[in-house]
């Protein structure tokens, strides 16, 4: 078997359980965003963003950069797994809080692993892996709107100087 | 600061909560390490860093940086506490806590930095609609913390810190 099946395998799988998600307890929640993250970045499936985040979703990331819809956070997602084409994701605590039946509070902790290995906002590829000290926390609000549970505020901090350092220095041989 | 003469009032009511808080619930230990961080960054109760953490405390921030031992933690806070505006207040976007089935609790904050001084002297308001102003988004900090009970107290044994680079200092 290719690791290709099995790739699509488990892309399957995700796709099955976040939407057949049936979210009443906090590790229900944890389950949920640890599979859209999984889904979005480990599994490139960028698209589905638009299913997990509300349309005018209020999004920040650090120093005043601030998404206000959907399509900014696609782009977003976009570029980074673009410059880091091998990125993974380990996600490390959520923390979920119920404020009632139809909202939660959840933060995500994780490490992103990859090379930059594809074109970046920076330039070209570096080579340069993540190792692991690319922290990236999030601070979101998780609401059932419409019998869909979306995403609609987010603060998503990256460790933007990691970044930056491992996307603009020297090239190492590939 | 905020003028720390004209609520010291508002401190005492801090400290007492602070002093007797007995993390039963999530939104207990929410409370209180709210008003712990206004107690030592708004009030400058920069020695009450005792009350929480633990000599070895790991902090793992951003950028692969990790600080370690309490020295270092009372190092940091001061010299980011010398660097404040005087009229710098720190705004809780949100913090919420969760309990484990150990007992100890995470509980994660966002804050952000606020000078009443660029605003007209105006409080801090968030525009209907939003839960930040545009204007705030620079500096918000995440902070996540472990909370555990070691020998009947209860300590922070572990924190996580990204902010960006003009961010408000945490706990």
């Amino acid at each position: 078997m290719d690791t290709t099946d099995i790739f699509a395998a488990e892309i399957q799988q995700l796709n099955d359980r976040v939407d057949h998600a049936d979210i009443r307890t906090n590790e229900d929640v944890r389950r949920f965003i640890s599979d859209i993250t999984k889904l979005i970045y480990d599994y490139k499936m960028i698209g589905r963003i638009y299913d997990f985040y509300l349309e005018d979703v209020e999004y920040h990331k650090q120093n005043k950069v601030i998404f206000t819809n959907v399509e900014d956070v696609v782009r977003n997602v976009a570029e980074f797994s673009a410059a880091f084409p091998n990125l993974k994701t380990h996600i490390e605590n959520i923390i979920v809080y119920k404020v009632h039946d139809d909202f939660y509070k959840v933060s995500k902790r994780l490490h992103y692993w990859g090379n930059n290995y594809g074109v970046s906002k920076y330039g070209p590829p570096t080579g340069k892996s993540l190792g692991n000290n690319c922290l990236s926390m999030s601070l979101l609000h998780l609401k059932r709107i419409g019998g869909q549970w979306k995403i609609t505020f987010e603060i998503n901090n990256d460790s933007e100087l990691w970044l930056e350092r491992v996307q603009t220095s020297a090239p190492a041989s590939l | 600061m905020l003028n720390i003469s004209l609520n010291l009032e508002n401190r005492k009511r801090m400290e007492a909560y602070v002093d007797h808080c007995e993390l039963k619930t999530p939104e207990e230990v929410a409370r209180l390490f709210l008003e712990y961080t206004l107690l030592i960054w708004d009030y400058l109760l920069v020695g009450r860093i005792a009350d929480f953490y633990r000599d070895d405390i790991v902090m793992e921030h951003a950028n692969g940086l990790t600080i370690q031992g309490i020295q270092n933690v009372y190092a940091g806070t001061l010299s980011a506490v010398a660097a404040c505006p005087q009229d710098n207040e720190t705004i809780f976007v949100d913090i919420f806590a969760e309990k484990h089935p150990d007992g100890s609790y995470s509980f994660i904050q966002a804050t952000t930095a606020y000078r009443p001084s660029e605003h007209n002297g105006q409080p801090y308001q968030v525009p209907e609609g939003k839960i930040v102003p545009d204007g705030q988004n620079g500096s918000i900090g995440l902070c996540e913390c472990l909370v555990k009970q070691v020998d009947g107290k209860w300590k922070i044994v572990r924190e996580w810190l990204v902010r960006s680079a003009a961010g408000q200092p945490q706990t």
